[in-house]
C-alpha cells in the first residue's frame, strides 16, 4: 500500500489551511479562497488517477 | 497478512492525520478519507482473486453455463463499486448523491438480472405447458 498519497494529501491540506489563515487575517479573503480552491484541484487531480486505476482494476478483475 | 498489516497502518496514519488537520480543512479531510479508501481498496482487491478463481473452478466442476456466473460476478462488481462511491458521497456530506448512486447501482443490477428472470419465466411456461 502506498502511504505516500495519504501524506501528500495531508501535507497539501495543512499547507493550504495555514495559507488560508494567513491570507484571511491579512484581509485578502479572495486570495485565500483561490488558494483553497487550487489546493482542492491539485488533490483531486492526484486522486482522480488513483480512482480511475481502482475502477479499471475492478473492471479487469470482474471481467466487465 | 503483510498487506493486511500495511492496510491497518495506513488507516491508522490517515485517522491521525485527519485529527491533525485544522478545523477549516473539512474538504481536505474528505479528500484524505477518499484517498485512503482508494489506496486500501487498491491493495485489498487482490484478496478477491482466490474467491473468484474458486467460483470459476466450482462452475467448471458443476458444468454450469458461463453466462450465469459472469452475470453473478458482474452484479458483485456493481454492488461493490456503488457501495464504495455511496459511502464516499455520504462522508462528504451529500447523502442525496449517495442515495442516487445506490439507486443507479440497483437499476443496473436489475437490468443485468433480467435475462435470469426471463429464463425462469420460460421454465415456468414450459412446466405449465407440459402439465
Amino acid at each position: 500500500m502506498e502511504v505516500d498519497l495519504i501524506f501528500k494529501i495531508a501535507a497539501v491540506g495543512i499547507i493550504v489551511s495555514i495559507l488560508n489563515q494567513v491570507l484571511s487575517r491579512s484581509g485578502r479573503d479572495e486570495q485565500a479562497t483561490m488558494t483553497s480552491l487550487a489546493g482542492v484541484i491539485v488533490v483531486l487531480m492526484i486522486l482522480a488517477q488513483k480512482i480511475a486505476e481502482l475502477f479499471t482494476m475492478v473492471k479487469t478483475l470482474f471481467e466487465f | 497478512m503483510d498487506t493486511y498489516v500495511r492496510i491497518l497502518c495506513g488507516a491508522l496514519i490517515s485517522a491521525i492525520l485527519l485529527l491533525s488537520l485544522p478545523e477549516n480543512g473539512k474538504t481536505f479531510g474528505a479528500l484524505l478519507t477518499m484517498g485512503t479508501c482508494v489506496m486500501v481498496l487498491l491493495s485489498a482487491i487482490h484478496f478477491l482473486e482466490p474467491i473468484l478463481d474458486f467460483i470459476r473452478q466450482l462452475r467448471q466442476t458443476a458444468g454450469l453455463p458461463d453466462d450465469y456466473l459472469r452475470l453473478l460476478v458482474k452484479v458483485l462488481a456493481v454492488g461493490l463499486s456503488s457501495e464504495i462511491a455511496a459511502s464516499v458521497c455520504n462522508l462528504s456530506g451529500a447523502p442525496t448523491l449517495a442515495k442516487t448512486v445506490e439507486l443507479v447501482g440497483a437499476f443496473l443490477i436489475v437490468s443485468f438480472t433480467v435475462p435470469l428472470y426471463a429464463a425462469v419465466l420460460e421454465l415456468i411456461q414450459k412446466l405449465v405447458g407440459s402439465v
